[in-house]
């Protein structure tokens, strides 16, 4: 009776949990439409540079390593990996895995297209596996990477474009044209470009994962304009949109039909500063600018609220932040006391270069209203983007930007970018020697654990030493038709489809 | 006719020189190095830069590599797409016909509007109508696309879902389906046509009403829509012909919004985007095609001019 009376309870359960459409079970079938922002500049993952590339490329290119929600890497083609010492990096690899062409996966593939990754006439990321020695077959599925000095941050910068695997057959058939027709050992294989249109992916029928993918297939309409891509989700032409304008936003949320996603992102919006020129070589004039910002005030009124303030170059869900740390308040007195510390009692003028679209410039104004509060003028530039960045980084004609910094899935990429006295993103080459030596011994640690404490340091003293001036998060918003499950956002801000079903009806 | 025919064709050609030179130079001028675009940033070396400027001829002097690209021009070779690799050629090939679909459509539906308008407008003048349709014009003229588009996607495709928001069917593939796409861009864009075709057509066909020989028909005891439809809409009609080719000139322009509004695969979206990449062989196919367009469609009303109104070949 008491068993009869459990199994009861069980099927109750179960039919209850079936009811609920949130647990419900995958169902196969379907195709979904997403609305893009960007084309595809190239299928082929070593030579492209765009970071819009990645939505076209994770389904048809499996990676080494994946990623989850905290962007901490986890298996992928490589089932595991390990390091017996810190020059050494040995992955083992998944068997059974094809291609798309029938090609097998394995080592010898790995050190194909590692060596192309590597190679400087094709790859547009050498800097990434620079210290890469040798790449080594040890068995079918085992490779060996002999590396010129310890680098922790490959294993996660095998989860982006340097783990997306190409068919070597395939390349070598194929030449330049593998661009336009790729072979990879993804999910869905790509049936149909039509340029400046569409993409059309269908379903690989022998991926490896029993019962993956879930959808037929996966259709990629390009539509540059942010109104067109929340009309075409409002009018139930496509499932799934990205880059909602932030203005339509809160519109959308409370649509029948439609869910919306929003979350943080590892992008932030920052001022870049040329610390090797006056006054901003000093630390409290920077300070003081920091002090001058009113965040939460921006966050309002240029954002409407769909965000957080940025405290340390990553958001505080993302491993390699830390959590003590307070954003900079908003302290206009203090401010005016760091400039006189500085010895500027009568403030300065910087300029500042930004975008011209309307909302770039609404925010570098904002900023120059709060900076002229405490004394701080700055002349803005606004510039086309690839003459202000030219200008800002490359030309060294400017003092500060205001752009964002976009994501990259290893902190190591990050920091050594902006803050490294060799990163690009450092136009003055201002060095602060603690900074480098906690970057370094960052690099050469392997346990997700040590690194995140050697991170969190260096987050502080990037803090400590006012060399960010830090302004908001940018946010990732996406929208989706009620019928769209399974998807898992991510902190990149580049949906990956992996794991997402249709049920039958909106 | 066939002197007059000759004698447009040969002034063409220096017109395609100039206009192709400037298009070439102007596109150079644009600010940002398409090495760079090319490579990323981030990734810029000397070399590199030095290699890629070497490949695509960008380190020769400005009036060779105009040179070189007219001839392969001529050859119907525009170049590849710097980022995507795609022949320029092939790019536009496959998005020309949305554009001049889009544009001779909307042209249509302003000239079977405008038409009706116009003559409402000049024989009603003061009138009810004749202020409704001289309303509808201003209205037209006045009228930004992108506002237009947008309110016409907010009530016939968002509240009414009559029709499909964005995208684009080819007409001869799906004509159903090409058909519902078309009708709200068309609209969009036409209705700037319907405005200037109503305005144009209306104050020739009041001149017409004012002449000596109206007046005589009028004279005559001939009944007003007679004079009107018989006799003045006749002479009116002349200017309509430089008018229309204006309107498509200028409507191929328009599509750069109207396109981008829609996500139509069309060769203003291939502009604007060939502009944000800094994708050099592509905008430079892609504005000569709409710039061949344009001389191509005033050749031809010229050509329809004089051959409905003599006294233009003799001049």
């Amino acid at each position: 009776m008491k068993r009869i009376g459990v199994v009861t309870i069980c099927a109750l359960l179960a039919a209850w949990l079936g009811a609920d459409p949130a647990l419900a079970q995958p169902r196969a079938g379907g195709v979904l439409r997403v609305a893009l922002r960007a084309e595809v500049s190239t299928f082929d993952p070593h030579k492209g540079a765009s970071g819009t590339d990645h939505m076209y490329l994770y389904p048809v290119f499996d990676t080494l390593v994946r990623f989850d929600d905290k962007l901490q890497p986890r298996p992928g083609l490589a089932e595991s990996w390990e390091t017996p010492d810190p020059k050494t990096l040995i992955l083992r690899l998944r068997k059974n895995v094809k291609f798309h062409d029938g090609t097998p996966f394995n080592a010898e593939a790995v050190r194909f297209n590692l060596l192309r990754a590597q190679d400087k006439t094709v790859s547009s990321m050498v800097s990434e596996l620079i210290n890469i020695e040798a790449v080594e077959v040890v068995d079918a599925f085992t490779v060996r990477l002999r590396l010129k000095r310890p680098d922790a941050s490959l294993v996660l910068a095998f989860t982006d474009r340097a783990g997306m695997m190409v068919s070597p057959t395939a390349v070598q058939k194929l030449g330049d044209q593998f661009g336009r027709t790729p072979v990879g050992a993804g999910e869905y294989r790509l049936t149909k470009w039509t340029p400046g249109d569409s993409v059309r992916l269908d379903r690989f029928q022998e991926y490896w994962e029993p019962g993956r993918p879930y959808l037929d297939g996966i259709l990629i309409r390009i539509m540059p304009d942010g109104d067109t891509r929340v009309n075409a989700l409002r009018s139930g032409q496509v499932d799934f949109i990205m880059e909602i304008p932030t203005q339509d936003f809160a519109s959308l949320k409370g649509e029948k039909g439609i869910k919306t996603y929003e979350g943080p992102s590892l992008a932030y919006w920052r001022i870049y500063l040329n610390m090797s020129k006056p006054p901003l070589d000093k630390k409290a004039a920077r300070e003081a600018i920091n002090l001058a910002i009113d965040r939460a005030a921006l966050v309002r009124t240029v954002m409407f609220g769909l965000t957080d303030v940025a405290v340390t170059p990553f958001p505080s869900v993302y491993w390699a932040s830390n959590p003590a740390l307070k954003p900079w308040p908003h302290d206009p007195a203090r401010a005016k006391a760091k400039l006189i510390e500085a010895g500027l009692p009568n403030g300065f003028t910087f300029d500042m270069v930004v975008e011209p679209a309307p909302e770039h410039v609404r925010r570098a104004e904002a900023i120059q209203a709060q900076l002229a509060a405490v004394g701080i003028k700055v002349d803005l530039k606004p510039m086309e983007l690839a003459k202000g960045v030219q200008g800002y980084f490359r030309g060294q004609e400017f003092m500060a930007a205001n752009y964002r910094w976009t994501g990259r899935p290893d902190p190591d990429q990050s920091v050594r970018g902006m803050f490294h006295s060799t990163g690009f993103y450092n136009p003055g080459k201002y060095q602060v020697a603690r900074l480098e030596e906690l970057m370094d011994q960052a690099k050469s640690v392997y346990k997700l654990e040590e690194r995140r404490a050697l991170y969190q340091k260096i987050d502080e003293i990037i803090q400590q030493e006012a060399v960010d001036v830090p302004l908001y998060v940018a946010p990732v918003l996406e929208g989706m038709a009620t019928n769209v499950e399974g998807y898992q956002p991510n902190l990149l801000g580049k949906p990956a489809f992996r794991g997402v079903w249709l049920r039958p009806s909106r | 006719m066939g002197a007059f025919l000759r004698r447009r064709l040969l002034a063409v050609i220096p017109l395609v020189l100039l206009v192709t030179s400037l298009v070439f130079s102007l596109v150079l001028l644009l600010p940002g190095d398409p090495a760079v675009a090319l490579v990323g940033l981030e990734n810029v070396t000397e070399e590199k830069l030095a290699a890629i400027r070497e490949r695509m001829g960008l380190n020769r002097p400005l009036y060779v590599q105009y040179g070189l690209w007219l001839a392969r021009a001529a050859r119907g070779d525009l170049g590849t797409s710097l980022r995507t690799g795609q022949p320029v050629i092939e790019a536009l090939r496959d998005r020309l016909p949305v554009t001049l679909g889009l544009a001779v459509a909307a042209t249509a539906f302003g000239l079977l509007l405008g038409f009706p308008l116009a003559v409402v407008a000049a024989s009603k003048r003061g009138g009810f109508m004749g202020s409704c349709a001289s309303g509808i014009a201003a209205f037209g003229v006045a009228v930004p696309n992108f506002w237009l588009g947008s309110m016409l996607v907010l009530a016939l495709a968002l509240h009414l879902r009559w029709l499909p928001a964005t995208g684009y069917a080819s007409p001869l593939e799906a004509p159903w389906d090409g058909l519902r796409h078309a009708i709200l861009p068309t609209l969009t864009l036409g209705a700037s046509a319907v405005a200037e075709i109503t305005r144009q057509l209306r104050s020739a066909l009041q001149d017409t009403l004012n002449t000596d020989y109206v007046r005589t028909a009028r004279a005559k005891g001939l009944a007003e829509r007679g004079v009107i439809w018989k006799h003045a809409l006749r002479n009116a009609l002349i200017p309509m012909i430089t008018v229309s080719g204006l309107t498509i000139s200028r409507l191929v322009g328009a599509t750069v919004v109207v396109e981008s509004i829609f996500a139509l695969p069309g060769l203003g979206r291939l502009n604007l985007e060939a502009v944000l990449t800094r994708d050099f062989p592509m905008l430079q196919g892609a504005v000569l095609v709409m710039v061949l367009i344009v001389i191509a469609v005033n050749l031809v009303s010229d050509v329809v001019y004089g051959w409905v109104d003599p006294r233009i070949r003799l001049s």
